[in-house]
């Protein structure tokens, strides 16, 4: 085994899912090989730099505003096909006239009104 | 809305979650999809800080809170969808992947972000982990910044990679499952990016060994 082909086994190695036999050529290479040894101890030691990061978590709890979401959810859900398309429908047409308004209003529509 | 005027994490509505804190995860989506809506609620609870723990790595900081919501959200339309063939924890890591990876191709802006604002955002807690005897490396705010920092410069499968696998500890069967990418796909790129991971590291892992 050479050094490449030794260091694509690395994780393998370390996570011990290699054969027996790949684990006994890795074994046997990094025993006549201080630079592959160099990587191992490498990989190993940012492994453990990373897992050993703290755990994040939210800060607030999140289930208040998320229950008022799922419940908007199961109501649609519940609702016929026919309801379901005119529910999509009316929210379709509130966002295109909010987003008219912002258009209007960043064209100088207020502005040419006024003068 | 800041996030101090939210509801604060002991905050706990229902009643019935001490009785469905047992019970499995099969069980709970069978209540939910026969009726039964507070059954939903013991899944988020059971499932928001993995996911919020993954979603997290993948996303802006800033970002992390709402795009878990969504994560719940996605999962709850699609719930009547899940047939019980992967595990419910694959299963939701598969729609939060979907969440993370749609959002960072609108924003594009994950290399943008400063250092710090990834870090220290008040939308995320450090939880340290009791256990580990690695905290001793891990304790200084400049490993965090340095590991963060190569994360964003990773391609977006890298990332994702070893999110789930040393962030998240999931399986190789369960990242093959999430991801779509086969056992032996996972396998090797997943040692590629952990070889990119570790050549950017390098020269912080000389300091830290500096430092004992
Ligand atoms: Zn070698």
């Amino acid at each position: 085994m050479n050094c490449q082909e030794s260091r694509e086994l690395m994780s393998g190695y370390l996570e011990q899912y290699l054969t027996e036999s790949q684990t006994a050529l890795v074994t046997e290479h990094l025993a006549g090989c201080a630079e592959c040894r160099q990587e191992l101890a490498d990989l190993d030691e940012t492994l453990r730099v990373v897992r050993g990061m703290p755990e994040r978590e939210p800060v607030f709890d999140m289930w208040p505003e998320l229950a008022a979401m799922c419940a908007d959810i199961r109501m649609e859900l519940r609702l016929n096909p026919a309801d379901r398309v005119r529910r999509w429908f009316v929210s379709f047409i509130l966002a295109f006239k909010d987003g008219w308004a912002i258009l209007l209003e960043n064209v100088g529509f207020r502005a040419s009104r006024s003068t | 809305m800041s996030i101090t005027d939210r509801t604060p994490m002991t905050a706990r509505g229902n009643d019935l979650m001490p009785l469905m804190e047992q019970e499995s995860d099969a069980v709970l989506v069978r209540r939910y999809l026969s009726g039964q809506d507070s059954a939903f609620e013991a899944l988020f609870r059971r499932y928001q800080n993995p996911i919020f723990g993954f979603v997290s790595r993948m996303v802006r900081s800033e970002d992390a809170h709402d795009l878990t919501q969504d994560v719940f959200c996605k999962a709850m339309r699609a719930l009547h969808t899940y047939r019980g063939e992967a595990k419910f924890a694959t299963w939701l890591y598969r729609i939060a992947r979907n969440v993370c990876l749609n959002d960072r191709r609108h924003k594009a802006v994950i290399r943008e972000q400063s250092l710090d604002e990834m870090n220290e955002s008040p939308g995320v807690a450090q939880v340290p982990d009791e256990n580990a005897d690695v905290e001793r490396i891990v304790e200084t705010h400049e490993t965090q910044r340095v590991v963060n920092d190569i994360l964003t410069q990773l391609t977006e499968e890298q990332r994702l990679l070893i999110t789930l696998r040393d962030f998240r500890q999931l399986s190789y069967d369960e990242i093959a499952d999430v991801t779509g990418i086969s056992l032996a796909n996972v396998k090797s790129k997943l040692h590629r990016a952990r070889n990119a991971f570790k050549e950017k590291f390098k020269p912080h892992l000389e300091l830290l060994r500096e430092g004992r």
